[in-house]
């Protein structure tokens, strides 16, 4: 006896009863313009920030994540969108008649929406895959997985789309489902440190190049696979079957819920492992930031050349992510926790924001150079009042020094008021040794917040 | 007499109803989401409350789309009626009470819960979503405001003014005045666009 699970009407094979109307559902149902609308959104994300993903693997697979408050919105919405369809078709009634299970249009339309959604995606991040593959340096790591779970989340917000669309009866039910699913998955970004967080697909981007534990990643697929089976089973009004998944998706969801935060993740060695230059003064970037190296070492090498030898002053300077390729075995190291910026004679720097779409070239060298600048400035708590002009200007001058901005030329003579460039040039008409020493005692007052000290070295240019 | 029966049975069938109600939950949400914003410790006013004055505009215009065209759209334009007055009558009460609404919960401290920008991008996404009405329908009217909002805040522009005052106005202070010559340009087309030519007919209902 055939019926609609082994031969169609015609005597084709089973498979081919799903096939046929997925193909048809991929052609013809909202699959087509949700693949276009998320390889548009993908792209849009893409473009905003490249500085977060650019020539790095890890980022880029922890920007998907980043992306999923936008993406997941969209397929709430493309999957509330087909599953009204048969209302706005007044098709119910027509489909109550037939002998198929109920279950089996609802999973082919939700398959349909969520395949064009992943390859519309996919497509989108695999034009900012080739970008990163020319350039990056660390292709280690796990940041796969990353990039599995989140479709898997992907897949579940189809699923919750899905099962509004059959339950609310309103026009506009697909935009406001997408909202409301775009405000719940940012509430998680402001309950940060919850293991909780854990059950949204969507990550901080301060994952990048962090060592998220395989059974982390293996409960999270767990948790958005029951979940989409419980949703697609409500949908489908299988009581039973939804009562499985809830209780599987609920079995899963403790531990990861009760199990540590994100800030309590261990970086990835490999990716932390130091790279450094093997000339001139010494500067390091993290293996994942290596791309770099030939862009931040011609604007810190000269401003470290310029230091050597004075007391107080960093020796090298070094991306501040290396500081965790010395984490022991099974210590953890908080991303929220700044490393201080300068010690043990080392100036840390942040890459952050750095990358470019072709990772060629930085993005804010200025922020590079303001790194430089937290040297100079004193460290004083300027609670009462505003700091002496006096000490401003030492300040000033002596940030201008660092940086080797010019002295006015030879005879030119400085504007009466320009108070600060004739210092500057006073500064720079001194032997180089006695600059040296001006600056040194500038540093070592700087950081004692020597008041009458950088007062006094103020004068000496005057 | 007879214009107040029909004005209430154009409510009835454009669904007013249904939007009366879904503005006030919206409104109320608003106000509890930037009550709730407003209060963490780690933001100041202003960039607490973007995602309520973004969104929440957003959500009171989608509410707005479907009552943009009635069930048969020739039928109703079979009726002499000055169309024009009507829709924009349609579209005004409709932004106004929007606005008025989101407005109610943010004015108590402008300043904090963004009063100025609830009404701003009320009158962009009112725009949008009736600009959207004479091009794709009343049906899918909600998409472009909805697409653009949202591809906005996912960008978070970083700068304040220039360039991101004209193409981020969602998401811009209310300070900065090119964002609110944008919300009301688009505004003002929308709503002269949907009142010269109406909700969309489909192709397969044209004569």
């Amino acid at each position: 006896m055939s019926g609609p699970d082994d031969l169609t009407t015609d005597g084709r094979p089973a498979r081919l009863a799903v096939t046929g109307p997925l193909r048809v559902e991929l052609r013809r149902g909202t699959a087509p313009a949700t693949a276009l609308v998320m390889f548009g959104a993908g792209v849009w994300m893409l473009a905003a920030h490249p500085e977060d993903w650019g020539g790095r693997w890890s980022g880029l697979a922890s920007y998907l994540r980043v992306s999923m408050l936008v993406l997941c919105a969209l397929m709430v919405a493309a999957g509330a969108w087909q599953a009204g369809r048969e209302r706005r078709r007044r098709m119910a009634e027509m489909l109550d008649s037939t002998p198929r299970p109920a279950w089996q249009p609802l999973v082919v339309a939700w398959l349909a929406v969520s395949l064009a959604g992943t390859a519309g995606l996919l497509l989108a991040f695999a034009g900012a895959a080739v970008l990163v593959g020319r350039v990056a340096t660390y292709a280690g790591g796990g940041w796969w997985w990353t990039i599995v779970v989140g479709l898997l989340g992907l897949w579940a917000a189809t699923a919750f789309g899905v099962l509004i669309g059959r339950t609310v009866p309103l026009r506009v039910a697909a935009p406001i489902a997408g909202l409301f699913t775009y405000v719940g998955l940012a509430i998680p970004g402001y309950l940060e440190g919850s293991g909780w967080n854990w059950l949204s697909p969507l990550h901080d981007n301060l994952l990048a190049g962090l060592r998220l534990p395989e059974g982390l990643h293996l409960l999270q697929a767990g948790w958005f696979v029951a979940l989409t089976g419980t949703l697609l089973a409500l949908a489908a009004r299988m009581r039973m079957a939804a009562l499985v998944c809830g209780v599987l998706a609920v079995a899963v969801a403790v531990p990861l819920g009760t199990g540590p935060g994100r800030h309590r993740l261990p970086a990835e060695p490999g990716a932390a492992e130091p790279v450094c230059t093997t000339t001139g003064p010494e500067v390091c970037v993290a293996r994942m930031n290596a791309f770099l190296l030939d862009e931040v070492a011609p604007i810190t090498q000269p401003v470290l050349l310029r230091l050597t030898g004075i007391p107080g002053a960093p020796t090298r300077a070094a991306d501040e992510f290396t500081q965790r390729a010395d984490a022991a075995p099974g210590r953890v190291v908080d991303p929220a926790d700044s490393p201080r910026w300068l010690r043990d004679g080392t100036l840390w720097l942040s890459l952050d924001g750095q990358p470019t779409a072709f990772g060629t070239g930085l993005a804010r060298p200025d922020w590079l150079r303001s790194q430089f600048s937290q040297l100079v400035y004193p460290r004083c708590d300027y609670q009462r009042g505003d700091p002496d002009q006096r000490i401003y200007r030492t300040t000033s001058v002596a940030d201008d020094w660092l940086f080797g901005s010019e002295a006015p030329p030879e005879g030119a003579v400085p504007l009466p008021d320009d108070i600060q460039a004739r210092s500057l040039a006073r500064l720079h008409a001194l032997p180089v040794d006695r600059q040296r020493v001006w600056f040194g005692a500038y540093l070592a007052a700087a950081s004692r917040c020597d008041v009458p000290r950088l007062i006094g070295l103020w004068e000496e240019l005057w | 007499m007879v214009t107040g029966r029909l004005l209430r049975l154009h409510l009835r069938a454009r669904g007013a109803p249904t939007f009366l109600v879904g503005v006030g939950v919206v409104a109320v949400l608003a106000w509890l989401g930037g009550n709730w914003l407003a209060s963490r410790p780690y933001f100041d006013g202003p960039a607490a409350r973007i995602p309520v004055v973004a969104l929440a505009p957003l959500l009171g215009a989608t509410l707005l789309a479907p009552t943009l065209g009635g069930a048969d759209e020739e039928l109703e334009r079979g009726i002499p009626l000055p169309w024009p007055r009507w829709r924009l009558g349609h579209v005004l009460l409709g932004a106004t009470l929007i606005g008025g609404t989101l407005v109610l919960g943010g004015l108590r401290r402008p300043e904090v819960f963004g009063a100025y920008a609830l009404v701003r991008n009320t009158l962009g996404c009112a725009g949008l979503v009736a600009g959207a009405a004479v091009l794709l329908g009343a049906r899918l009217a909600w998409v472009v405001a909805f697409g653009y909002v949202c591809a906005v805040y996912a960008a978070t522009p970083r700068q304040v003014g220039g360039a991101a005052g004209v193409w981020a106005w969602p998401v811009q202070p209310s300070t900065v005045e090119v964002s609110w010559l944008v919300a009301v340009g688009l505004f003002v087309v929308g709503t002269v666009g949907y009142l010269c030519r109406g909700n969309r007919v489909a192709p397969g209902k044209a004569r």
